[in-house]
């Protein structure tokens, strides 16, 4: 790991720490403050604007020390569990900032941060030194968009967890600063919406690089396996708002098993070996 | 969004009707989804069986009695090693696809009454239900106005409008993307597609992964194809930390004979020919042998393949064997690996064994050194060198171009139904007082959604419109 690297990998991680801790306090410190249509505030705006730049910073911090690593190795951060964690966190910043930008949500960014420092934490005690491409993986097109889609479905995946996770809490709270139960699921549903067609795109492209790599489109291989897992929960859950009495909880609790599997389908690497064993 | 109630006949007690109904329920849907979710997440937790047929009783016996125990043959009776061949995974997976052509079908009138565009004039009562009706009363916009105003705002927003007179009012019924909806059965298409796909490659296709070539040597392909493989050369590259950077194989492909190509194969980039692929695999060091039998008659020229690393004695060794031909001995050679052969087996030494293939009895053993041939149960064995052979995964594979067209259907449908959501849109404008009116809207989802938004935006512009009339009044 280069000096720069590792120090922007550092620097992420301590502003998203602190971004977290000024965001805590501007949801403490909101008071009894109201808006300007008399709504209670769900958060100071102030500090909770600080708690945004923060995190505006890390996620830039995150995107030098991913360049320079791409500019040492040559390659996208595509090839250990190392590099597979920094894009994961990566992404959850960017989807996780997104939000904050079109929903406001102030609570769903803090979670987000929390899920992404410890995607980060997790990477730097991995194996970080470059290591070069085994020949299954010298496919550089296909594992970047490969790698990419995993990316955004999994950070907007996140996102739709950390919606469906307070959703449980205020459905029983009803927190009046809090986003409302409803806007909650509608958030989350929204994230699956968003994240679905990538992770569908993501097995696709598996299967597409599986054939040329490997010489089939589809072997069953653990990793392969438990992304259809993911797959068909998502699925599962966007088939159950259909039904009648299936919005609300039972959807979160969907949800959260779905991403529980997105988190079983990342960390396979350890559990099972299979093809997709790269360190 | 549609709820999954299909309208059937009274006639529940018809047993077709029955089996109809149950078909094409979502809940069905749901409930296979789940167990197929299940299923799939015990083949990755569990490991399975991928061999040939006829070895899983072996494998069985050796590989899974010393991790599962006793368990073992229940486990194997509920077919858990096997479970994407099992009766659970293909059943519920035959079970949804009847599921899915019902649903489809069951919908196909529905569907195409949302492309049609549906009714026009609805009853006030339709606006107070469905959750996002909104009233707006104007004071000074006459009912025409406002019917105007709003064709061309929901027009210039990409809105097929319909608009009818009936009486005083004018009733609206205007809808966007309405060709989304047909996304649905895209998506629902592509995944009897790609399940076709998975059986045509089963049935139709042919695979041989263990498909070698020694260096110099040429073989047929086999699969009736005529097609035939000669390596050149093989090469295998590493990195300076010993992880491997490249194996590649220089071949000419032969059809009947007849040179076709010339080509590098390496991993990820296999040699196409017709229907067939070739994909680097494997590699390994082989043995070159001359033998002849006792009338100087050669009986075998070529390679063994040097792929069984052994343990005998302290010595650490690699082995390969062959069947010799017309006879019902076979022949195994073992090399030192690496220098580990001690004192006893040098470089350029051979030890070579004849066994009798029934019993799996030694019949006989020597030593042969390159160069110098010698006489082993009759038969003279030449040690002519050392070599490599390169191993193919050979491929024909008709199923891949369903799986392909299945993917771009399903993304396709996706990208329809969830970028470019149905937007319905219903009102109507009612004359009130002497020159104001009252108009009724509402969408057909309560969610927040672009639709709520875009019938919120209209309600503004006309709102305004209705006060700046008043203004200049």
């Amino acid at each position: 790991m280069s000096g720069v690297e590792s120090t922007a990998l550092n620097l992420t991680i301590i502003l998203l720490a602190v971004s977290v801790v000024v965001g805590v306090i501007a949801l403490i410190a909101r008071g009894g403050q109201t808006d300007a249509k008399g709504h209670q505030r769900s958060v100071n705006p102030t500090i909770d604007a600080g708690s945004i730049v923060l995190m505006a910073l890390a996620f830039i911090a995150l995107t030098i020390s991913v360049i320079v690593r791409w500019m040492v190795a040559g390659h996208g951060p595509f090839s250990n569990m190392y590099e597979f964690a920094v894009g994961f966190a990566w992404g959850v910043m960017l989807i996780g900032l997104i939000f904050q930008w079109k929903y406001k949500a102030s609570f769903l960014k803090v979670i987000s941060m929390i899920i992404a420092i410890a995607l980060l934490l997790f990477a730097a005690s991995q194996p970080s030194r470059v290591v070069p491409l085994v020949p299954a993986l010298q496919q550089s097109y296909l594992l970047t968009a490969h790698v990419a889609a995993a990316i955004i479905a999994y950070g907007t995946f996140t996102s739709g967890f950390a919606a469906a996770l307070l959703y449980l809490i205020q459905n029983k709270k009803h927190y009046s600063w809090m986003p409302k139960a409803e806007q909650l699921d509608d958030m989350s549903y929204r994230a699956v919406l968003v994240g679905f067609p990538f992770l569908t795109l993501l097995i696709i492209l598996g299967a597409l690089w599986a054939n040329i790599a490997w010489g089939r489109y589809w072997g069953w291989d653990p990793k392969e396996t438990a992304s259809l897992v993911t797959w068909l929960f998502y699925i599962a859950y966007m088939h159950s708002r259909l039904m009648r009495g299936w919005k609300g909880s039972r959807a979160a609790i969907l949800l959260i098993i779905g991403f529980a599997a997105v988190l079983f389908t990342f960390f396979g690497n350890f559990i099972f070996s299979g093809l997709h064993a790269y360190g | 969004m549609e709820e999954n109630k299909i309208q059937t006949s009274k006639s529940n007690s018809d047993i077709i009707d029955r089996v109809w109904h149950f078909f094409s329920s979502i809940k069905l849907a749901f409930i296979l989804i789940i167990v197929i979710a299940l299923l799939s997440l015990s083949g990755a937790l569990i490991m399975q069986y991928t061999g040939a047929p006829d070895s899983y009783q072996t494998w069985l016996e050796n590989v899974a009695q010393s991790k599962f125990g006793l368990w073992t043959p229940i486990m194997a009776l509920l077919q858990l090693f096997r479970i994407f061949h099992s009766i659970w995974f293909l059943g519920a997976g035959t079970l949804l696809v009847i599921n899915i052509l019902v649903c489809s079908l069951a919908r196909l009138k529905s569907i195409t009454q949302v492309i049609r565009g549906g009714h026009i004039v609805q009853t006030e009562s339709y606006y107070q239900s469905g959750g996002s009706g909104v009233e707006v009363s104007l004071k000074s916009d006459s009912a025409e106005a406002v019917s105007n105003l709003m064709k061309e705002k929901l027009q210039t927003r990409g809105y097929r409008v319909r608009v009818e007179k009936a009486g005083d009012n004018f009733h609206f019924a205007a809808d966007k993307n309405r060709y989304s909806r047909l996304g649905t059965y895209l998506t629902h298409f592509s995944l009897i597609l790609f399940i076709l796909g998975f059986l045509v490659s089963a049935v139709l296709g042919y695979r041989n992964e263990a498909f070698t070539v020694g260096v110099g040597g040429v073989e047929n392909v086999g699969d009736n194809s005529r097609l035939s493989l000669k390596l050149l050369s093989f090469t295998d590259e590493y990195y300076p930390d010993g992880s491997p950077k490249d194996f590649r194989s220089e071949v000419v492909l032969y059809d009947s004979g007849q040179e076709v190509k010339q080509a590098t194969i390496r991993v990820n980039h296999p040699l196409s020919y017709k229907n067939y692929k070739f994909f680097q695999s494997s590699f390994g060091p082989t043995v070159l042998v001359l033998i002849k039998d006792s009338s100087g008659q050669t009986i075998v020229n070529g390679d063994i393949q040097m792929n069984y690393p052994v343990q005998l004695e302290g010595l650490n060794l690699m082995s390969g064997g062959l069947l010799l031909p017309q006879s019902s001995y076979e022949l195994w050679a073992y090399k030192a690996n690496q220098g580990g052969g001690g004192s006893m087996i040098n470089e350029g030494e051979l030890v070579i064994q004849i066994i009798e293939q029934s019993t799996q009895k030694i019949i006989n053993m020597g030593k042969v050194v390159q160069g110098t041939p010698t006489v082993l149960n009759d038969l003279e064995i030449n040690y002519l060198g050392d070599s490599q052979y390169s191993g193919f995964q050979v491929t024909r594979d008709p199923g891949a171009n369903f799986i392909w067209a299945a993917s771009i259907f399903l993304l396709a449908g996706l990208v329809l139904v969830f970028y470019f959501p149905v937007r319905q849109l219903w009102a109507v404008v009612i004359p009130a007082g002497a020159q104001g009116s009252r108009v009724l809207l509402r969408t057909n989802t309560s969610r927040a959604s672009s639709t709520v938004n875009d019938l919120n935006r209209l309600v503004k512009e006309i709102e305004y419109h209705d006060l700046k009339n008043k203004k200049n009044s």
